[in-house]
């Protein structure tokens, strides 16, 4: 099937190449937005490692994110490191944090990894707030490498979809290789794949690390962008499951869903935020949180009618469904 | 001991004292079909679970060549020459023919010209599977599945294979088909372990029958033995 084969990596290529001067020809607002997604999808890319390909949901993403964007902070605070020095840091950080969640909850099965992971977001959020390092709840400056709305705009679209480019070809390298395979080999019969010769634990550990790379690497750029962090805001809930709904909206286990899931998804927010703050169905004023309650429906909805996401609509026999 | 895979006084179970395996002793030699009998709840399952290391025993020992591999995990099992076909559909159904066959060569990951010539021979040794390759595990037939986790299971050229109940959910057609298969390997040499509801079919294959009651070795012998006492063996099943 040489033709299918190709079409993605085409389609993607031509996106990216109409994208490429959109730093600079959109409007502000616009170009904030879709770095916004990309972001997203960047995070939603090193979820979808383990939670997509291998089935094991991951409700903490926001810990590795919030533990990169707090690495970057503080080394660009105390010590005036540049951004780009801090971003490695921020990664392996970010690593090193998963390591002992991964340790510690990967060699059983089922749901205790979703448990723990919902627990560690509190954990670190009262972490950051307690510890002196991280300035408690006043919180984190940074200083970014770029000065005026248009440059910082321009330069963290360019370094958002730099990463998303390389995070994107990194899915696709897994889901075409034996790593790949085994993941989700252990998706669908964990027992089955240990049987093969799959050192199970070992390759869900790989991928959760590999995850939280992409996202304390999306965090650590994410403390210069904002240019304040704090604990609440950094290490946030709405984050983790944002990230799930990106990916099962936009197909769990496919190198495409995060990318599709997280347009999707920005577009929807914003679009039900400005909404809300517009219509007042009898009178009423409807709080802007609401958007929550109609992602969290179509979240619902995914999971009942459409469990391939959208990049399920497009190669039907592809992906992994959602199984809750 | 002698070649082949042992269970050697192996006690085990899953909750509290509960002994689901009560000193099992079972013997596999190359070039023999074992068969392992007996009624639901005896405890057949559980010890194929322990001799392939899903459940480690707490007593005894699982000792394969006169090597005692009972701390040995299940992953490093394949490369040991051991493998295992599980009980009803097992292919990955999202995976493609040849991806699943690629899973079975897996501790074979960093030689790429030594897995993509296993691979290669599982097509020539089941050519079914050829037209099939690109195709998704999940809409092959009954038939065909089978083939393929027979495959999966061979890829690496075992030298024990550990069968659970394999007529289970096909159709009798398929059936005879499984056994032969079955046979086949056995004359290759192989040492054959078979677990199985299906007694008619089992003691047909097996060389030697090992039966077991309430988690304890209950009878065993050469096929021979069994041949005319499996109605009576049957009626005692059901009355146990």
């Amino acid at each position: 099937m040489p033709r299918s084969r190709w079409l993605g990596p085409a389609a993607a290529a031509g996106v990216l190449l109409v994208m490429a001067p959109f730093g600079y020809t959109l409007k502000l607002g616009i170009v904030t937005t879709i770095t916004a997604a990309l972001m997203l999808a960047l995070v939603a890319h090193g979820w979808n490692m383990l939670g997509g390909f291998g089935g094991y949901l991951n409700f903490g993403m926001a810990v590795f994110f919030g533990v990169g964007v707090y690495s970057s902070a503080i080394l660009n605070e105390r010590l005036a490191w540049g951004m780009w020095q801090t971003l490695p840091v921020a990664a392996g950080l970010a690593v090193l944090t998963a390591l002992p969640v991964g340790l510690a909850t990967l060699r059983l099965r089922g749901h205790y990894f979703a448990i723990f992971t919902l627990v560690i977001t509190f954990l670190a959020q009262s972490a950051a707030l307690n510890l002196a390092i991280t300035n408690g709840a006043s919180g984190v400056y940074t200083t970014a490498p770029a000065t005026g709305p248009r440059p910082i705009a321009a330069l963290f679209y360019y370094c958002f979809l730099g990463f998303v480019v390389l995070a994107t070809g990194l899915a696709y390298a897994v889901q075409h290789s034996n790593f790949g395979y085994a993941l989700r080999a252990i998706r669908e019969d964990e027992d089955a794949a240990a049987a093969l010769g799959v050192r199970t634990t070992a390759v869900k550990l790989a991928a959760l690390l590999l995850g939280a790379a992409l996202a304390g690497l999306a965090g650590g750029l994410y403390a210069f962008q904002t240019g304040y962090i704090e604990p609440t805001g950094t290490f946030s809930l709405g984050l983790s499951l944002d990230v799930v709904l990106v990916c099962v909206i936009g197909g769990l286990g496919t190198w495409q869903g995060p990318l599709l899931g997280a347009g999707i998804v920005v577009l929807l927010e914003q679009w039900l935020r400005t909404l809300f703050a517009t219509v007042h169905p009898f009178g009423w004023t409807i709080p802007i949180e609401s958007n929550r309650i109609v992602l969290g429906l179509l979240l619902v909805l995914f999971a009942l009618y459409a469990k391939r996401g959208v990049a399920g609509i497009f190669r039907p026999a592809r992906g992994s469904q959602l199984n809750v | 001991m002698s070649a082949g895979l042992s269970l050697v006084d192996a006690s085990a179970g899953y909750f509290g004292h509960d002994l689901v395996l009560d000193g099992v002793r079972l013997h596999a030699p190359p070039g023999w079909v074992t068969a392992v009998l007996g009624p639901n709840g005896s405890g057949k399952s559980t010890a194929l679970r322990v001799l392939y290391g899903f459940l480690r025993p707490r007593e005894g020992r699982v000792v394969l060549d006169d090597r005692d591999i009972t701390d040995t995990p299940v992953d490093e099992r394949t490369g040991l020459g051991v493998a295992f076909l599980p009980q009803g559909r097992s292919v990955f159904p999202r995976l493609t023919v040849e991806e699943n066959l690629r899973l079975g060569a897996w501790s074979l990951r960093r030689d790429r010209r030594r897995l993509n010539e296993a691979v290669d021979r599982m097509f020539d040794r089941y050519p079914l599977l050829v037209p099939l390759r690109a195709k998704p595990a999940g809409g092959l037939s009954g038939g065909q599945a089978r083939l393929l986790e027979f495959g999966r299971t061979l890829v690496l050229d075992p030298r024990i294979v550990l069968v659970d109940e394999p007529s289970v959910g096909l159709s009798p057609a398929l059936v005879d088909e499984v056994y032969e298969e079955l046979g086949k390997l056995k004359d290759e040499g192989r040492a054959i372990l078979l677990v199985d509801q299906n007694i008619k079919a089992a003691v047909g294959l097996a060389d030697y029958v090992y039966t077991l009651a309430y988690g304890r070795n209950h009878l065993e012998g050469e096929r021979q033995r069994f041949g005319d006492q499996l109605d009576q063996l049957i009626k005692e099943w059901l009355q146990l």
